[in-house]
């Protein structure tokens, strides 16, 4: 059975029509058969019974004459008479057999069979040599008496031929019908199948991804054509492909404003379904059509849906990639799902490398616990956690600014924790900068005005000191003591002079200047004397202009207070570089100066630009010299900052190359190019 | 010999600036109140002011103004003991014909004091 489910449809079609045909045929043909046999066994036994009782008849006179010739002359006229009879004879009322027709001598055998006294006419089945025979029975009477019987046989190979002849035609026109039928049948199923092939090329074609098919017929008038109408903007106007009853929205004045699935009931009244539509077959292949294109517009919306989701992910994958901020979306489990490449790239792997990883994987253990446990209370509370962090390794100090804020799907459950973390190491240094400048601004506004106090009193001590030594003897112990007064209020003087440069909030005659010039005639100042105490000063300056709109004078004051600090921290002699370059893209001009000193220590160097602080010895230094370049650096709008030992990635031609962490001072300083000037 | 009006707000340092200019000769008077001092130089011819920018009541830059109104050919030489550019600027401007700095140097002062009188 399975064999046949597994038949073409055509070859269902073809057995099941030839099955019904050839069992209708046969049935028709035996009843036809076994009808026209029993019709002609009726008449051959009429005939039969025909032929006796003529035989009877005519045999009664002789009988009763007992004219045995006679009745010989009669059996052999009636055997005679057709070629289906085989014999005739007569018998006397003893069943005696008066005449008969055989000529080699009566069968004995046929006196077996007797006919019933009571019955006049009678028939018998016979079966000799082969062949079947009627044998009939007509009693002869004569007023009452009975006379004796005539026993008549007729073949019945006659009547078969005829039985065999028709039964042959039956076969003959059923086997006819049964080819036609076949014929008949396998045009209808071909012509059925065929669409259905037809239907079924389309879906193989769909699932190829080919959706421009149409297994529909073209249309002989369309249904703008059919109502005349000339809405354009009408969904069916010009589709050939669709029918007009499957479109939602169409515009007829027959489509009473339905949209679809209400309005194909009533399409199905409309003139233009009742003479375009079709057979189910030729419905479901429209029907098909439709499909086929509804879903190429729909998969085409769906890839346009696609690219613009692709296209926003790139978008917003860029975006995340271009922020220096770190960036990760963990999951519920605290897994890394989607970081950005800042974040990547601060862990030191690859992005591929990051996702699936917690933070355990990626960071220290206890940076790990504290951030974990963080994430895990904002999934519990749904609150966003902000959090300054404080970060040592290897590289420095670094600060971090984190915000983790609850990320939430569609069914408003919190699925996971966003992660932002901004270095913020350089604002803090901007923070200590600025809270140094401002300690520095105070202190300043102090000393200015102490010194301001003092210049008065000890301009007296001065003058005095210096108008009474004309007073006194030459070379006297007085003379000498008013000298020593004089020499002393001169190096309060000196004090005085440089709280107040520290001080003072004049404003600097600034111009455009060349820094690099500023720095060759600070140097040229200098040089000379620095060579005596076995300094010498190495020059890598930019070849370009480095232009700045700037006080010159204050500059070289800077660069002489650098230059005076780094020959001081080489008491037994050494090098100094000083460096200049332009820093296009920050539109910043930087300078370095390097000594091979001893370097300075990491307290010092936070207190290294604050007022008053020296290392020198008393009455070397006064404590403000850096922090008068620190007030010009500044009101330049430029940075200064100090490090100590040099780094090993600075580079400055003919400068020493210090072994690593040996000592060394650098001092940066960052001034705003001015292209304008 | 030169006519000289020291205009001080601390007393010691004009007489000291008195005492270091008779020594070369000049006729030196001594005032620590700004309207004593602008009286006298209304009274009386002077050749040369010394006025100190940080006084009681007013400015040396307001008194160098004031001055120029009753005595219009009269030399100033501005002090101060906390120099702006600002002040330098705006004593030039009023005519100023030097600019010194405190505390003094002795020479310096005398030197300031006979070019201004020289020019």
């Amino acid at each position: 059975m399975s064999r046949f489910f597994h038949l073409h449809f055509r070859t269902k079609i073809e057995l099941g029509i030839t099955a019904l045909v050839l069992i209708t045929a046969l049935l028709l043909g035996l009843a036809a058969g076994r009808i026209a046999a029993d019709a002609l066994k009726l008449e051959h036994r009429k005939r039969g019974l025909a032929l006796a009782e003529i035989l009877a008849t005519r045999a009664v006179d002789p009988m009763l004459a007992r004219d045995l010739l006679r009745l010989k002359n009669i059996v052999d006229d009636l055997k005679n008479l057709e070629g289906d009879i085989l014999y005739a004879f007569i018998q006397d009322a003893d069943h005696r057999v008066m005449v008969h027709s055989f000529p080699g001598g009566f069968p004995v055998d046929l006196l077996q069979v007797e006919v019933a006294p009571e019955e006049l006419v009678g028939t018998h089945l016979l079966s000799a040599d082969g062949q079947l025979i009627d044998d009939f029975a007509v009693v002869m009477t004569a007023a009452g008496d009975h006379l004796g019987t005539v026993r008549l046989g007729i073949s019945r190979a006659t009547i078969q031929a005829v039985v065999s002849r028709l039964l042959v035609i039956v076969a003959a026109i059923a086997l006819a019908v049964l080819i036609l039928a076949v014929l008949a049948g396998t045009w209808f199923a071909r012509r059925i199948t065929a669409q259905l092939a037809l239907l079924k090329g389309h879906a193989e074609d769909i699932i190829r991804g080919n959706l421009d098919l149409q297994a529909g017929p073209v249309l002989e008038r369309n249904c703008w054509e059919i109502m005349e109408c000339g809405k354009t903007e009408c969904p069916a106007y010009g589709d050939v492909r669709r029918r007009c009853w499957y479109l939602a929205g169409t515009m007829c004045v027959n489509c009473q404003n339905l949209d679809y699935p209400a309005k194909i009931d009533s399409c199905r009244n409309c003139r233009i379904h009742q003479l375009n539509r079709g057979d189910e077959i030729q419905d479901l292949a429209e029907a098909f059509d439709v499909m086929a294109i509804s879903l190429d517009r729909h998969i085409r919306e769906i890839r346009e849906a696609e690219e613009a989701l692709r296209h926003q992910q790139q978008l917003m994958q860029t975006i995340l990639d271009a922020t220096p901020d770190l960036i990760s979306l963990l999951d519920r489990e605290l897994i890394h799902r989607s970081p950005n490449r800042a974040f990547a790239r601060s862990v030191g792997l690859s992005l591929d490398k990051v996702v699936g990883r917690n933070d355990f994987d990626l960071f220290a253990e206890t940076t790990a616990k504290r951030r974990s446990q963080r994430n895990q209370e904002v999934l519990a509370s749904g609150r966003r956690a902000e959090l300054e962090e404080h970060l040592e390794s290897e590289d420095g100090e670094r600060w971090l600014h984190t915000v983790v804020v609850p990320v939430y799907d569609t069914d408003q459950q919190i699925s996971g924790v966003l992660w932002t973390a901004r270095d913020i190491t350089e604002l803090r240094k901007t923070q200590l900068q600025l809270i140094q400048a401002q300690k520095m601004e105070s202190l300043g506004k102090l000393a200015g005005g102490v010194a301001h106090e003092i210049n008065t009193p000890l301009g007296v001590i001065l003058g005095y000191a210096q108008l009474l030594q004309d007073d006194v003897e030459a070379g006297s112990q007085a003379a000498e003591d008013l000298q020593t007064i004089e020499k002393q209020a001169k190096v309060c003087r000196k004090i005085v002079a440089d709280l107040l440069g520290f001080s003072r909030q004049t404003k600097s005659s600034k111009a455009g200047i060349c820094l690099n010039n500023t720095l060759l005639e600070a140097i040229a100042l200098i040089r000379h004397s620095f060579g005596m105490d076995q300094v010498a000063i190495v020059v890598d300056l930019d070849d370009r202009t480095l232009q700045a709109y700037a006080d010159a004078e204050k500059l070289k004051q800077v660069w002489i207070n650098l230059l005076n600090n780094a020959r001081d921290a080489m008491p037994k002699g050494g090098t100094i570089g000083v460096k200049s370059r332009l820093d296009s893209a920050r539109e910043m001009v930087q300078v370095w100066f390097a000594d091979s000193g001893e370097g300075i220590s990491e307290d010092n160097l936070k207190r290294i630009f604050d007022p008053f602080f020296t290392t020198k010895q008393v009455g070397k230094g006064t404590g403000l010299g850096l922090a008068v370049s620190f007030g010009i650096i500044e009101e330049h709008g430029g940075t200064i900052q100090v490090e100590s030992p040099v780094p090993p990635n600075f580079t400055c031609q003919g400068f020493v190359d210090l072994p690593k962490g040996s000592g060394g001072t650098l001092f940066i300083i960052e001034l705003p190019y001015d292209s304008k000037v | 010999m030169a006519h000289i009006v020291v205009l001080d707000d601390v007393e010691d340092a004009a007489v000291m600036i008195k005492r270091i200019l008779e020594r070369k000769g000049h006729q030196v008077a001594v005032f620590t109140d700004e309207e004593v001092a602008l009286a006298h130089v209304a009274a009386n011819p002077v050749d040369l002011a010394i006025l100190d920018i940080k006084l009681k009541k007013m400015s040396g830059v307001e008194v160098l103004e004031e001055m120029r109104r009753s005595s219009a050919h009269i030399k100033v030489i501005m002090l101060t003991g906390y120099p702006t550019l600002e002040t330098a600027q705006e004593s030039r401007r009023l005519g100023a014909s030097e600019y010194c700095v405190k505390p003094i140097d002795r020479d310096e002062l005398e030197e300031k004091v006979a070019a201004v009188l020289a020019g």
